[in-house]
């Protein structure tokens, strides 16, 4: 088997989508299943990289779409990228592949992270792909493109949803599933009028320090003016 | 005179129809309207550096086609998304422009509706209308399309929402019957 994987977020190689890819990668390549990264932003800059994703996706058994949410949904140029695949293999054009998606977000809520997952289910009916369902993980901003294992205990969860993930591509246990979602882990186990409190106050002292005086400025005006 | 910002993904040449009948029934309600055709503008993605909430408040620091919308925006009553559905979604052009709208935000966060979201910088916000044009029927789009749309008011804290979703062989009474219902809902 080997994997390719899409990864959505704008900061590439630096992102947490990569990271958790990345994750799965160190567990699946010793066991003699490649990953190959290919990254949404530079195929949407450098077309040709492109043409290099649309084949080794062909070649490909299984592929992990991995992106975190902008604005409740997949950024820009990974549905620029399913668009361009849509439109060069057809519909169905990718039968008897499977898919798994990995949406990610800072706020902990699962329903923000479902449109996201439902699009790459859109995507994967169109294409005639098996659905292998969608791993939801909420407050991830902190992680920010670092290793998982370095943010410790705060993945945790995370960790234990990729390794049973991986475990299960490895002996097949991974099937087509109606589900939407087959985990959704936060990293945030508080209240959300908790979390505002705290990180609100972040905010404030983080601004004090750097010297900036209004975080509320409104530089387009007020309606009317 | 309400303002009405229509940020329109959807190639005209492709149905002219949609385009006519949206700007005909504001023109008879009294809006003025600014339509900006996302597929001939210079916009560039969002680079995801954080800079509109923390460094520069309210200000991208890329300068392209996006400040016009922008400005606009904070201006208008109500806006109208217009994009073919790309599975269940907004087309790349205008997911393009909805990736940017972070300068509308300040870093801090509110509970609206028992969620965590971020502070709107203007407000009041504008209602928002969805028009979506399907290529042929299918459900499972069209139900993502509308939890969308119910997501990015939520989302952005906007009460007055509506989702129009038109197929491709819609006859023109049909598409202009729903937009008029789409209009009563968030007028």
């Amino acid at each position: 088997m080997n994997i390719v994987s899409l990864i959505g977020s704008n900061r590439g190689e630096k992102s947490t989508s990569a990271s958790m890819v990345n994750y799965l990668a160190q567990q699946l390549v010793p066991q003699g299943i490649p990953v190959s990264n290919h990254y949404a932003v530079r195929m949407y800059h450098q077309p040709h990289a492109q043409a290099v994703f649309l084949q080794e996706l062909q070649e490909s058994v299984l592929l992990i779409v991995s992106s975190p949410v902008y604005v409740d949904f997949l950024p820009a140029p990974l549905i620029h990228v399913l668009e361009g695949v849509r439109e060069r293999m057809g519909r169905n054009g990718l039968e008897g592949r499977k898919i798994l998606a990995i949406i990610h977000s800072g706020y902990p809520e699962p329903q923000q992270r479902r449109p996201s997952l439902e699009m790459c289910r859109c995507f994967a009916r169109e294409m005639g792909m098996e659905w292998w369902g969608g791993l939801s993980f909420g407050g991830t901003s902190p992680i920010s493109g670092q290793s998982l294992e370095a943010m410790g205990g705060m993945t945790k969860g995370i960790r234990s949803v990729l390794n049973q993930t991986v475990e299960k591509i490895v002996k097949g246990g991974l099937t087509g599933v109606e589900t939407l979602a087959l985990e959704d882990r936060s990293t945030i186990p508080l209240s959300p009028w908790l979390v505002k409190l705290m990180m609100n106050a972040m905010i404030r002292n983080n601004a004090k320090k750097s010297g900036i005086k209004d975080l509320k400025a409104r530089p387009y005006g007020v309606k009317g003016k | 005179m309400n303002q009405v910002l229509i940020l329109n993904a959807f190639p005209s040449e492709k149905n002219p129809q949609v385009e006519e009948i949206l700007k005909a029934e504001l023109k008879d309600k009294g809006w003025q309207c600014e339509m900006f055709a996302l597929g001939d503008m210079d916009i560039k993605p969002c680079r995801s550096c954080g800079n509109c909430a923390t460094k520069t408040p309210g200000l991208c620091l890329q300068k392209d086609g996006m400040e016009k919308i922008l400005a606009k925006w904070v201006q208008s009553q109500l806006v109208i998304l217009l994009s073919p559905i790309s599975f269940g979604g907004y087309h790349s052009d205008l997911k393009k422009v909805i990736d940017r709208l972070l300068p509308l935000n300040t870093p801090y966060f509110t509970v609206h509706r028992g969620e965590l979201h971020h502070e709107n910088r203007y407000n009041p916000m504008p209602s928002l209308m969805t028009i979506g044009i399907l290529r042929e029927e299918n459900t499972q789009e069209r139900e993502a399309f509308r939890y969308l749309t119910q997501r990015n008011a939520v989302n952005m804290l906007i009460d007055r929402y509506a989702a129009v979703i038109i197929t491709g062989n819609d006859e023109p009474d049909d598409v202009k019957n729903q937009i008029e219902r789409g209009l009563k809902e968030v007028v």
